[in-house]
């Protein structure tokens, strides 16, 4: 079998049923993210980036097209298998952060793992102080701020070591200057072979990623518009993503 | 349950952590225990409800078994005008008992599904991320059945604990509220505890069926989308 790309969405189409009517939020949608990306999926609010990101994420399945993560067609699995599947290898942050409030830092990093009987704390107190989080193991959620919570999640995003990580909007709650922060984890972490994939509207994070993809009413679109900004071009692989 | 000792042993070398040692693990009955702990106002007044209704069911189960064994033990003879009147007690009590642990039984039930419902619902958005993360959607259920276990037995064990003070009393005090002046005889039955406990585990069971469902029907996307 010839190398495939470590993710590949293949006609992707996703609708969302609204009363009477139906929005299409994914339109034929593919793209191809090899190993070791980092790609930031840009385009405006409803515009289908987070649908995307369920998808490759194996939280939701398309109507139509492929999902194959791995190698794994993951739209076929079923609801127990994707759960696993996403235990094992993608790191989910959101843009709210979604931790219990009610664990502290450090177990919140543990939380997916809870159900198992190995628990690697020693691994979740390492990657707590990876993210600087080192002397913040035992505040809850409520007294850390916006992007400590984000580095907490990040480092829970991280205790299965992954090979995908998927942010969604990851800096859409915080500060600029904390935005950064995040975002050079973000790089640090694809330096290290983290293969990463950005939803934003955030120009600084979609700047830093090495491919831009596009993404208007559920279809990818070239970024020529960008060059005007001066923000970037595209990646040699033109998006990183083939049109239909 | 299976190595429940290790686990144990290794809770305790977690606790006494030093400067270089492991920190806390995180289980699910910890990660239980916490939630209930900051709901600790709603689960003390489900508890509450239980217990009292485990306390009506256990009182009415000593009635009737104390009428039962009085007129078993009593002799042949002339009725006396107090066993009379107790013959007629007991009549109405055989048709009342049943009612009274059927009203139990669904009272309870509504409480167990009440409070699991709420928490569901309210931890919407919490149970959600944690499936979003990984953690099966059988798994988030074995943490909302864990919980409102926890919950039933405190009442349950309370209700118990209240009754065997309770019922002694009562007795003392021959119950002349209830028994319209007559000595009403109290006995505490040991079938009836076993009753009760049965009771608890029956409307646990039946009141989780519908948030149960609701965990599994819900999709988080749906949910997570809702929060953002
Ligand atoms: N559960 C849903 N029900 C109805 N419409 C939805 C649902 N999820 C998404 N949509 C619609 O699909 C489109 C794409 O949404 P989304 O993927 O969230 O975009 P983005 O993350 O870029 O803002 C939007 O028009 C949105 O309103
Ligand atoms: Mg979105």
């Amino acid at each position: 079998m010839p190398d495939r790309p470590l993710i590949e969405t293949v006609d992707l189409v996703k609708t969302y049923r609204v009363g009477s009517s139906t929005v299409k939020a994914l339109d034929h949608f593919s793209i191809d993210i090899e190993e070791g990306e980092m790609v930031a999926i840009m385009g405006p609010s409803g515009s289908g980036k987070t649908s995307l990101l369920n998808l490759i994420g194996a939280l939701d399945r398309p109507d139509s097209g492929t999902v194959r993560v791995k190698n794994v067609e993951i739209d076929r699995l079923g609801e127990e298998q994707r759960a696993r599947f996403r235990k094992h290898n993608i790191g989910f942050i959101f843009q709210f952060f979604n931790l219990i409030p009610s664990l502290t830092a450090i177990e919140n990093v543990l939380v997916p793992i809870m159900f198992e009987k190995e628990k690697p704390t020693r691994k979740a107190a390492d990657l707590l102080e990876r993210v600087g989080l080192g002397d913040r193991f035992d505040h809850l959620p409520g007294m850390l701020s916006g992007g400590e919570r984000q580095r907490v999640a990040i480092a829970r995003a991280l205790i299965n070591d992954p090979l995908i990580i998927l942010a969604d909007e990851p800096t859409g709650n915080i500060d600029s200057e904390t935005a950064r922060e995040i975002v050079s984890l973000f790089k640090e972490l694809n330096d290290e072979g983290k293969t990463l994939v950005l939803a934003t509207h955030d120009r600084l994070v979609a700047g830093r990623a090495k491919v831009m993809v596009k993404i208007r009413d559920g279809r990818m679109v070239r970024g020529k518009a960008h060059s005007r900004d001066g923000m970037m071009s595209l990646s040699p692989k033109e998006g990183g993503g083939r049109e239909k | 349950m299976r190595d429940r000792e290790g686990r144990l042993a290794t809770r305790k070398k977690a606790r006494k952590r030093g400067p270089d040692g492991d920190p806390k693990r995180l289980t699910p009955l910890g990660y239980i225990l916490r939630e209930t702990w900051r709901n600790r106002s709603r689960t003390f007044f489900s508890i509450t409800g239980i217990a009292s209704l485990a306390l009506l069911f256990i009182l009415f189960s000593s009635m009737d078994k104390g009428l039962e064994d009085y007129f078993e033990d009593e002799s042949e003879g002339v009725p006396s005008d107090e066993s009379k009147e107790l013959f007629k007690v007991k009549q109405v009590m055989d048709d009342w008992v049943y009612l009274i642990s059927v009203l139990c039984w669904a009272l309870m039930v509504l409480v167990v599904m009440n409070t699991a419902t709420i928490t569901v619902v309210e931890r919407k958005l919490e149970l959600g991320s944690l499936r979003a993360i990984g953690i099966s959607s059988v798994q988030v259920s074995f943490l909302v059945i864990g919980s409102m276990m926890l919950i039933v037995a405190a009442g349950i064990a309370s209700g118990l604990l209240a009754s065997l003070v309770l019922i002694p009393l009562l007795d003392i005090a021959n119950l002349s509220m209830l028994g319209g002046g007559l000595d009403l005889p109290l006995v505490y039955d040991p079938v009836s505890i076993l009753n009760t406990i049965l009771l608890g585990l029956g409307s646990g069971a039946l009141g989780l069926i519908p948030p149960l469902l609701m965990i599994i029907r819900s999709s988080p996307v749906e949910v997570l989308r809702d929060a953002g």
